[in-house]
């Protein structure tokens, strides 16, 4: 966003100079008002763009409590979030993991898992389940219809700078989300239960249209194998691990995003 | 009495044994034991033999006999796999299931094939189909070549080609055709037309040129089969062939770059192709065959006129087209395995000199490298349905078939179900309506692999691909709640891997038409290249042809 601001600037400072050395009112008026329609389409165009293509990057944060021994337990992970139209990537950088989410044009999901240090993927069929559901949990990492639960406590901003502040109670569980409605994005997330506190926040975000191309370009550079196909190539030794271990325990991700859902919806749900 | 009837009964062998013409019926009724002659089973194997004796004196030994050779492989497709194929077909059509007859199951001969690679006791597609095709047997891994090569390594392709009977055929001026329900570049149906020192070659971003330069010399598997005209007619300098006829199947992604513009309207990913070499190989074909016709989905191979149509260049997707179980999900719609066979008979049947088809069910293999017997089985269902539809459009005066499979899979038929138990059901004992309880106090299934992902209970997900998307969860589980019958269930392995493996049997070999008499006893799998170039004299065929 800051860099989009800097990329209007110059228009900004163009009016800001008419209007400065203009005597006339009523040339003031319209110049006034013409920066007030820019601004508007401006930056209602750039939110939909953005929205659409961006890099958030996330530190998670999960405290367990034990009540048996009153030991805290803290498991902090990082994430980062792709977005380029019918395409996401989940990024488990911690794993060496990342997953390529694409919408199809019927509307299902395909899934392709890249392993980042053997440049290698794993194609998986399409998900039948083609409900819009899935597919904003893998976008926005949450759902509308679960965002349609929260009621809004506070919202600052306008514009693509509106952060909307939402809570939600559910039994002994408490959410609490900062939200950026032009993006649709995840500012802040934080859920409390009797036993854990589970935190989200973003550390960065890139509109960059380049630096979402480049990531990927990186991962579409990668072999990929069908998982079908996995059972027919003992020889390769990176498919041959497939067919021994399947994937082991320690690259075992949680879809984490999909998580922020309190109700499981589908069982079909990729739940690696 | 028992000791009289004993008696009886082998005096009657030896006097049918002395008597070849109507001896059987006629000293049996002379017996004193009508429970056995008038018992239905008696009977109706009795009856078999009669067919059988009138089916061996009409074995015409002529070589070259058959003008069309047509070799259905069922991938994967092991002998447990065809038993419980045919009692699952039974079973949906009503009956106990166990006494139902596949299409196949109904040829007049049949053998073994001895499945193993040279270098392998359990063998891989590639090997198997190469040993199919050619009539040597060769090592895991590579296409169409002899086992002078090492896998990987295209610099010892050069003096190991061999030569497929598609090849024959269309050099001996026959139509030639390749259906597959796999990706056309896979290893079975690429064993038809295709040399490659590595399976996975299927296009040039396979072959990892940067790291190994000395690949650039070899060709990639999807390039090989659009210039399989131009290849042939090279290798064999002075023939003139007109290219394959029909080619139907998956794996649209090896034929198109790898740049999102050349996306088909199907495309299951952002960027459908693969080829790193901006190639579009479908637009070259197009344009060496202008009077063929490119299609990508079921309504394209609607409008296909066959007795008007030259040829088919069909890819129906992206990778693999559907399991049968799920082709209703496809996003543009492709046929079956039987329209597909029906389609291209028709246009094959075109050419007076004849025809060979291959045609490969590619995805039992899948199903069952899935655990997912249920995808296994009705794409082997499939596969016999598309036998039939061969069956009752060629005629077997002219037209040799043989239906057999590259290997076996690690699936057993277990425990001591009753009869007409459901095949995908729980075991339940004779006289049982129960499940039977095994001695950790659970049920069991009695179908099951011994090895790989194991139980998955996906309810009514009809794609067997699906369990590769959830944990393994190895080890016994209580199926007591579990509908074992539904089509997302993926029975229990014993051996955790993930994914199951091919099994080392002997497969099953089935023939009908001229020289089928040939298909007898358990041979080495490379016996039926020779089966076929006996009944159709493919070798001198080609020969004659290219003089």
């Amino acid at each position: 966003m800051i860099d989009n601001i800097v990329n209007h600037g110059v228009i900004y400072f163009f009016f800001a100079i008419l209007l400065v050395f203009t005597d006339k009112p009523q040339v003031m008026k319209y110049l006034i008002l013409l920066l007030s329609l820019f601004s508007f389409f401006s930056v209602s165009k750039t939110c939909q763009q953005n929205s659409a293509q961006l890099v958030a990057h996330y530190q998670t944060s999960q405290h367990l409590s034990q009540p048996a021994s009153n030991e805290l337990k803290e498991i902090k992970q990082q994430f980062s979030l792709y977005r380029n139209g019918n395409a996401v990537i989940h990024q488990y950088p911690e794993q060496g993991i990342a997953h390529l989410w694409f919408q199809m044009k019927n509307q299902q999901v395909s899934l392709t898992r890249y392993f980042l240090s053997a440049q290698r993927g794993i194609e998986y069929q399409p998900q039948e389940i083609s409900d819009v559901e899935t597919w904003q949990q893998k976008q926005q990492l949450l759902a509308a219809n679960f965002l349609d639960k929260f009621t809004l406590s506070s919202q600052a901003g306008e514009g693509c700078h509106l952060l909307q502040n939402f809570v939600y109670q559910q039994g002994e569980n408490y959410f609490e989300l900062t939200w950026y409605p032009a993006l649709q994005l995840i500012k802040d997330f934080k859920a409390t239960s009797p036993h854990s506190v589970e935190q989200w926040a973003l550390t960065e975000l890139n509109l960059e249209a380049k630096v979402v191309k480049e990531k990927f370009t990186e991962l579409n550079q990668f072999d990929t194998t069908d998982y079908s196909d996995i059972g027919d190539n003992e020889a390769d030794p990176f498919l041959a691990k497939m067919i021994q271990q399947g994937f082991k325990t320690e690259v075992i991700v949680t879809e984490k995003p999909a998580i922020f859902i309190e109700e499981k919806t589908h069982d079909h749900e990729y739940s690696h | 009495m028992k000791s009289l009837k004993l008696l009886s009964l082998s005096v009657l062998v030896v006097l049918t044994a002395c008597d070849d013409s109507d001896g059987l019926n006629s000293a049996v009724k002379e017996s004193d034991i009508p429970v056995t002659v008038q018992n239905t089973w008696y009977q109706q194997s009795a009856a078999t033999v009669e067919t059988a004796e009138v089916q061996a004196k009409k074995i015409d030994n002529t070589r070259g006999k058959a003008k069309n050779v047509i070799l259905f492989v069922a991938d994967g497709m092991g002998l447990s796999t065809v038993t419980a194929a045919r009692i699952l077909a039974g079973q949906q059509l009503g009956k106990m299931g166990e006494e139902h007859q596949l299409s196949f199951d109904k040829m007049p001969f049949s053998g073994f094939s001895k499945t193993y690679n040279v270098d392998a006791q359990t063998p891989d597609s590639a090997g198997t189909m190469t040993a199919l095709m050619s009539g040597v047997k060769t090592d895991v891994g590579v296409i169409g070549v002899a086992e002078g090569v090492s896998r990987g390594d295209c610099t010892t392709v050069a003096g190991n080609e061999l030569v497929t009977a598609l090849e024959l055929a269309e050099l001996a001026g026959k139509s030639t055709g390749i259906i597959s329900t796999a990706r056309i570049t896979h290893a079975t149906p690429a064993a038809t037309y295709a040399k490659s020192a590595d399976r996975n070659w299927e296009d040039i971003s396979d072959m990892n040129i940067d790291n190994n330069p000395e690949r650039a010399a070899c060709e990639d598997i999807a390039s090989q089969l659009v210039n399989f005209e131009a290849n042939l007619e090279a290798r064999f300098s002075g023939v003139d062939v007109n290219g394959i006829e029909v080619v139907m199947g998956g794996g649209r992604r090896h034929f198109l770059p790898k740049d999102a513009a050349y996306n088909s309207a199907d495309a299951a990913s952002g960027v459908e192709g693969d080829r790193t070499d901006g190639r579009d190989l479908t637009a070259e074909w197009q344009a060496s065959y202008p009077n063929g016709d490119y299609i990508i989905d079921q309504a394209g191979f609607d409008a296909i006129n066959a007795k008007n149509t030259e040829r088919v260049f069909a890819l129906f997707n992206e990778s693999h087209m559907q399991y049968e179980a799920d082709r209703a999900n496809d996003i543009a719609g492709e046929p079956s395995l039987s329209e597909m066979t029906e389609k291209a008979l028709a246009v094959l049947d075109n050419n007076d000199d004849g025809f060979f088809l291959m045609v490969e069910s590619g995805r039992i293999d899948h199903g069952h490298h899935a655990g997912s017997a249920h995808g296994a089985l009705t794409d082997a269902i499939a596969f016999a349905e598309a036998v039939q539809t061969a069956m009752d459009n060629t005629n077997p005066e002219e037209t040799l078939i043989i239906v057999t499979a590259d290997h076996s899979h690690v699936f057993t038929i277990a425990g001591y179900p009753k009869r007409g138990n459901p095949i995908l059901g729980k075991v339940v004992g004779i006289g049982q309506t129960e499940p039977s309880l095994a001695a950790d106090g659970m049920p069991y299934t009695t179908v099951g692999y011994t090895n790989g992902l194991g139980f998955r209970d996906l309810g009514t997900e009809t794609d067997a691909d699906a369990g590769y998307g959830v944990p393994a969860a190895n080890g016994r589980q209580d199926l007591a709640n579990v509908d074992t019958q539904s089509p997302g269930f993926h029975q229990e392995a014993l051996i955790p891997l993930g994914s199951e493996t091919h099994a080392g049997e002997d497969v099953g070999v089935y023939a009908q038409g001229p020289g089928a008499h040939l298909v007898t006893g358990t041979n080495e799998q490379n016996l039926i290249f020779h089966v076929m170039d006996y009944a159709a004299d493919l070798v001198a065929s080609a020969e004659k042809a290219m003089q």
